[in-house]
């Protein structure tokens, strides 16, 4: 009991382990989403917010139903869907194994401000590879209206 | 020197932290931008309040203000995917418009599929009552002829 204690307070003082188990659970939310619902049903219960309002396709146009693909193992039909669909699902993958790896540091009172910026830079620099084709075109779009 | 060694407002700061994160690519991404809009603000006013809090009780503020900066970076993003949704108005007032004059349409064209048969059936009747007439405009002056004929015949 008194470990049970010690172990809670632990993780409430300790930001890290709670942030980093906060984000497994959100990306597993994620990848679990991407399994229970399927691009054959299109039985999303998230409606796409933009495509309803704008004509034609914009650039995350299914987004949803290619992560759906990748969870199944079709590959070439989650490109079919989305191109940039994979190089996505993949940073939210490599994510879930980084979050349980830095987790696993902190618990082992390994996780000093050099594993800090290390996780920072190397989460920063994954991100802007991933969503390269989403930052460009959001500076497209922001250039054309303004 | 002060000693920096209470955990004031770092819970909220997590909870910003989080939110600013998730932000961050909701915001980027053109169908979730609604989402990112919300966890944005939600993440501003709370690394705010933990901000304020920190300050107050002196405690460690990286935390909170790397929250406050993804939270800002995240609704930022979501911002302005929301003012191309609104600049891009015209093009869903056109569409709109395009709709309802397909349905004008559609509509014309459904009313006179179904009074086709009447609006001829009426053509017939309006056809047979000119034909009518003329013939028996032309009967009366065959007889009009006729009789100018007869007294031109009976002086000479």
């Amino acid at each position: 009991m008194r470990k049970r204690i010690q172990s809670l307070h632990r993780i409430q003082a300790s930001p890290s382990i709670l942030i980093n188990s906060i984000f497994i659970v959100v990306l597993l939310g994620i990848l679990s989403y991407s399994a229970l619902f399927s691009a054959d049903r299109n039985n999303y219960p998230i409606p796409s917010s933009i495509e309803t309002l704008k004509k034609g396709k914009e650039i995350s146009w299914g987004l949803s139903r290619s992560f759906s693909e990748l969870m199944r193992g079709r590959i070439d039909s989650a490109r079919m869907y989305n191109e940039h669909g994979p190089r996505i699902f993949l940073f939210f993958l490599v994510q879930v194994f980084m979050r349980l790896f830095f987790l696993f540091l902190v618990l082992r009172n390994h996780y000093g401000m050099t594993w800090v910026y290390l996780d920072a830079g190397t989460s920063i620099v994954l991100f802007v590879i991933a969503f390269w084709p989403f930052i460009c075109r959001f500076k497209e779009v922001v250039v054309s209206v303004f | 020197m002060q000693e920096q060694n209470t955990n004031a407002g770092q819970g909220l700061g997590i909870a910003g932290l989080v939110l600013g994160v998730l932000a961050i690519p909701l915001g980027l991404i053109p169908c979730t931008f609604f989402i990112a809009l919300v966890f944005g603000a939600v993440g501003i006013v709370l690394s705010a309040i933990a901000l304020s809090q920190a300050n107050r009780g002196k405690g460690p503020r990286g935390l909170i203000i790397a929250a406050l900066v993804c939270s800002i970076l995240g609704f930022s993003f979501a911002f302005f995917w929301g003012i191309t949704l609104k600049k891009a108005s015209p093009v869903i007032k056109s569409v709109i418009q395009e709709i309802k004059q397909e349905g004008n349409l559609e509509e014309v064209f459904k009313d006179l599929g179904n009074n086709t048969e009447e609006i001829l059936k009426d053509l017939e009747i309006e056809e047979q009552d000119s034909i009518q007439e003329t013939n028996q405009d032309m009967e009366e002056k065959e007889r009009a002829l006729e009789d100018s004929l007869r007294v031109l015949e009976g002086v000479k």
